[in-house]
This record gives C-alpha cells, structure tokens and sequence, in this order.
C-alpha cells in the first residue's frame, strides 16, 4: 500500500455497493454515481416500486430490493440475496432517516410513544442490523490496493450533532446511530473495514423534473443554500476510496450558507 | 495565468506532499519554509520534473510582515491565491510547565495562531473580493484535547481550530471555504516526525508501525484528500475533519 494515483479518477470495477433506504436524494446520487464509477449497485427499499428506483434500473443497472431494513430476518434475507447476485459488498450505504410523518415537529409531552419507537427502529435499529451483516460479510473480503476490506457509511443528520426543540425522537435515533457508528469504528476498522458517519447538516434539495433543486418543506434552493444529493455522494466515494493509513471517520457536511 | 496554491510550511512531508498534488491539478505551487533552501529546491525540482509549475520561498512566519508581504508578492508576479494550506506545526514535544518557558509558549502561539491569523488578514479581502478561495489548515489532535505536557502546543492548535470556526463564520458565505483538518496521528514525514525522533528512532517506528502495516499515515493520502476538500462544490462543504491510520485510537479513546 504505497503511493496512489488520482483518486478522483479511479474505476471502481470489482466493487459491491448497496444502498439501504432508497429515494430519489441521496440514494439515487449514489446509485448512479457508483454505477458510473464501475460498480455493481444494489438499492433497498420498502417499496422498491417507486419509479425513481425503476428509473435507476433503467438507466444505470441498478438492482432493486424489497426490505424493511428494521426487521432482522429481513435485513439478513438481503445480504443474502445481495451475495448471490451481485458478490459480497464492499461499499454500504445506510441510509435512512426513519421519520413517522405524526412525529414531525411534536414536543416532547405530544409526541406518541408507538411513533418514537417505530422512528428508533427505522433509524438506529436498521443502521445497526445492516451494520452487523455488512460487517459479517466484509471481515471475510480481501483488502483492496487501499487496504480496505469494505466501507460501511452512516448517512446522518444535523440532529446527530444537536438536540433541535420538537424533535425528541429524531434526536435520540441520530445520537444512536452517530453512537453506533463510533462504536462500529472502533471495533472495525483496526481489521480493516473504513466505517464513517456523514451528518448532512442542511435541507437537501434534489433535482426536480424542471432542473431546479428543491426540498419538500424547505422550498427551492437558492444559490446552492441546500446539499446537493449529487455532490454528497461525490463525497461518499472519496470516502470509500480513502486509504487506510488515513481514513476520516466523521464528515460533516453543509452548504457555504449555512450558519453552524 | 495559473491559479495558485499557496503552502506555508512545506517540507518533505505534508506540505510538500500535497503541494505537488495541487501542482498535478494544474495550479501553481508556491512552497513556503522557515529554512534548508537545499530541501524547499529538492521540492520544487521534483514537482517541476513531475510536468508541473513551482516556486519555493523561504519564510519566517514569526517575522512581522513576513507573510502578508509573501502573499502580496505571488498575487503581484505569480497570480490569485485560489487554495492556500496552513500547514505550519508548532509541536515541541512533552514539556511539563516548569520546563515549558514563557518565550516556548509564545513561539507556539506564533507559529499555530497568530501565523494564521496573519494569513487569513492577507488573504481573505482578495479571496473575497474574487468571490471564491480555500484554506485548507493542517491541525493535530492537540486542537481537540490537552494532553501532559503539550501546553504551549495544545493551546496554540486550540486557538488554531476556534480561529477557523470564526473564520468559516465570516467568509464562508462569501465564498472563501476553510477547513481545519485535524492529522490525529503519526505522519510519515521525515522533517518533522524524523527529526523530533532522530533517524534511527524513526527507521524503527516506521519498521515497526508504518512500510506496510499503514499504521502512519501517508502524506500521498493526505493530500488526496486535501485535494478533495479543495474541490467540494460550495452546497456540500466539510469545515472540520480528522484524519487517522485505520489501526489508531481517535483523540476522543485516549
């Protein structure tokens, strides 16, 4: 593991990628990127119907999934599944935000339990079932020219990072995953598998039918005031294709607008 | 005209290193250090032999007006300061408090701190006024904790990280993207690593923790990334990063 070449450049030929929560931001940018860069992509939804997930099939190859990604048979039916098509993954993208639509924006002494729980299970339950498959699949990988036995990354928010008033349940599903992640890491990438934790700290506006970038609540984006899902997933596989000898474990990113 | 990538504090390791990767991007590398005119003309051979374009400069960041008259003298004749790397290390080893003088406390606060903060006076109204610019800032894991006898060093790289943050507050909606990157580990770098170790110390970790076991980290790598921050599109920018061997402990499991 000496010098490298261009990074930026690379082809990814040989790599497994899956995307766990499928959608038309950043999971898409990511498909299509990692398919662009060579790699056999696999996307898991619940519904993987949708038709931005038929379009990715379409246009790029990508294979899709049904799963409930906080269900552990389901979760470990995937992989299984995954390996049998595509290979065993060495880049897994979890990547779900978990929200129940009632516990948007509910204080803490209105928010309904069954709701916090059924976010916790999405969110931080799904990140650590998908962690442990991917993680049983990639210690038996052989290290790539970087060293690495796979990548593992957690796609989190800006509630990872701060407690937000009216959004308990969110709150507690971020530190979660942002724990697990942490923990995932240190286990992990001593024997080689680079795990990273990604809090977006910003409304993500995606490309819209028009060309304009717009987020469902947020409105449009002005100016680049929004993570761009396209360049996001640009990050991602810089991450992916970091060397061992100096790997990042948290990045977080957010537009130049953005007050932190 | 190329832009410029201006690096204050490049020797054979990080500064060097990623120096002559934003050469290979097409910039114009200025190579700035305190002292060895021998090894700053090896750098700027080896980029020029590479197909790229270099100039070095020997530099005292302690000086008054030393950097800002550097700064305004490559805007003049060489070109715009698109990136510039702060990458000036102000490291002097585990000193208890009684062994760590007044004047020691104060060189760290001027090569970590005031160095650039006296930089980023210089540089920023330009990068402002062109709508665009980095500063990529190398930092070490004393900027997120004080460990023994790191005091002068732990308070400067401190000050280093908090400046960036005002910085980034200030400029980054104006275009000009500063990261504070945090190398929370051991570099393979004989000019700074090599020389607090002494070379025979320095084989011995490198046999035992680095060659192939990628447990010290690679300035090549580094620079990958460096490179990486530098082209972050401006709706996804990384402010703060740590970087680290795979085999090492964060800062925050010490």
């Amino acid at each position: 593991m000496t010098q490298s070449e261009d990074r930026g450049t690379q082809k990814s030929v040989g790599d497994v990628a899956l995307i766990v929560g499928g959608g038309p931001g950043i999971s898409a940018s990511c498909a299509r990127l990692f398919a662009k860069s060579g790699m056999r992509v696999g996307v898991a939804a619940r519904d993987p119907d949708k038709p931005v997930l038929q379009n990715l099939e379409k246009t790029h190859g990508v294979r899709r999934y049904a799963c409930d990604a906080s269900e552990p048979a389901a979760v470990e039916l995937f992989f299984q599944s995954v390996v049998r098509d595509l290979g065993a993954p060495t880049l897994v993208v979890h990547n779900i935000d978990g929200r129940m639509l009632g516990i948007f924006r509910k204080g803490i002494t209105e928010a309904d339990p069954g709701l916090a729980l059924e976010t916790l299970r999405n969110s931080a339950f799904s990140a650590f079932l998908v962690g442990q498959q991917a993680a049983r699949l990639m210690r038996e990988n052989k290290p790539n020219a970087n060293g690495a036995k796979g990548t593992i990354i957690f796609t989190n928010a800006s509630a990872a990072l701060k407690g937000f008033p009216l959004s308990g349940a969110f709150a507690m599903a971020c530190q979660a995953k942002s724990g697990l992640a942490q923990s995932m890491a240190r286990e992990l990438m001593p024997e080689g598998i680079h795990i990273v934790s990604v809090p977006i700290d910003a409304a993500i506006g995606w490309t819209q039918e028009d060309g304009t970038r717009a987020h469902r609540l947020a409105g449009t984006s002005v100016d680049d005031n929004m993570a761009d899902p396209d360049r996001i997933a640009e990050t991602y596989l810089q991450l992916h294709r970091q060397h061992r000898s100096t790997w990042a474990f948290e990045v977080v990113l957010r537009p130049w607008l953005e007050k932190w | 005209m190329k832009p410029v990538c201006l690096v204050v504090g490049a020797g054979a390791g990080i500064g060097g290193t990623v120096a002559r990767r934003f050469a290979r991007e097409g910039y114009h590398a200025c190579l700035c250090r305190r002292t060895d005119s021998d090894g700053l003309n090896r750098l700027v051979e080896a980029i020029t032999s590479d197909g790229g374009s270099a100039t070095g400069f020997l530099l005292n960041a302690i000086e008054p007006d030393s950097i800002e008259r550097r700064v305004a003298a490559i805007e003049a004749d060489i070109g715009p300061i698109e990136v510039a790397v702060y990458n000036l290390g102000a490291q002097i080893g585990d000193r208890a408090l009684k062994d760590t003088s007044l004047k020691a406390f104060e060189t760290g606060w001027r090569v970590g701190t005031f160095g650039l903060f006296r930089l980023a006076s210089a540089l920023c109204p330009l990068m402002e006024a062109r709508g665009k610019g980095t500063l990529l800032v190398t930092s070490s894991t004393a900027a997120m904790r004080g460990n023994g006898g790191q005091h002068s060093h732990a308070a400067a790289m401190g000050g280093r990280r908090l400046l960036c943050q005002t910085l980034n507050a200030e400029f980054a909606s104006k275009g000009i993207h500063v990261v504070h990157i945090v190398i929370d580990g051991a570099v393979d770098a004989p000019d700074t690593l090599g020389r607090m170790l002494g070379p025979e110390r320095f084989q011995q970790l490198r046999e035992a923790r680095g060659n192939e076991h990628d447990g010290l980290m690679l300035p090549t790598e580094i620079a990958e990334t460096y490179v990486h921050l530098a082209k972050q599109h401006r709706s996804t920018w990384t402010h703060e990063l740590d970087l680290r061997a795979f085999s090492d402990r964060p800062w925050w499991n010490h």
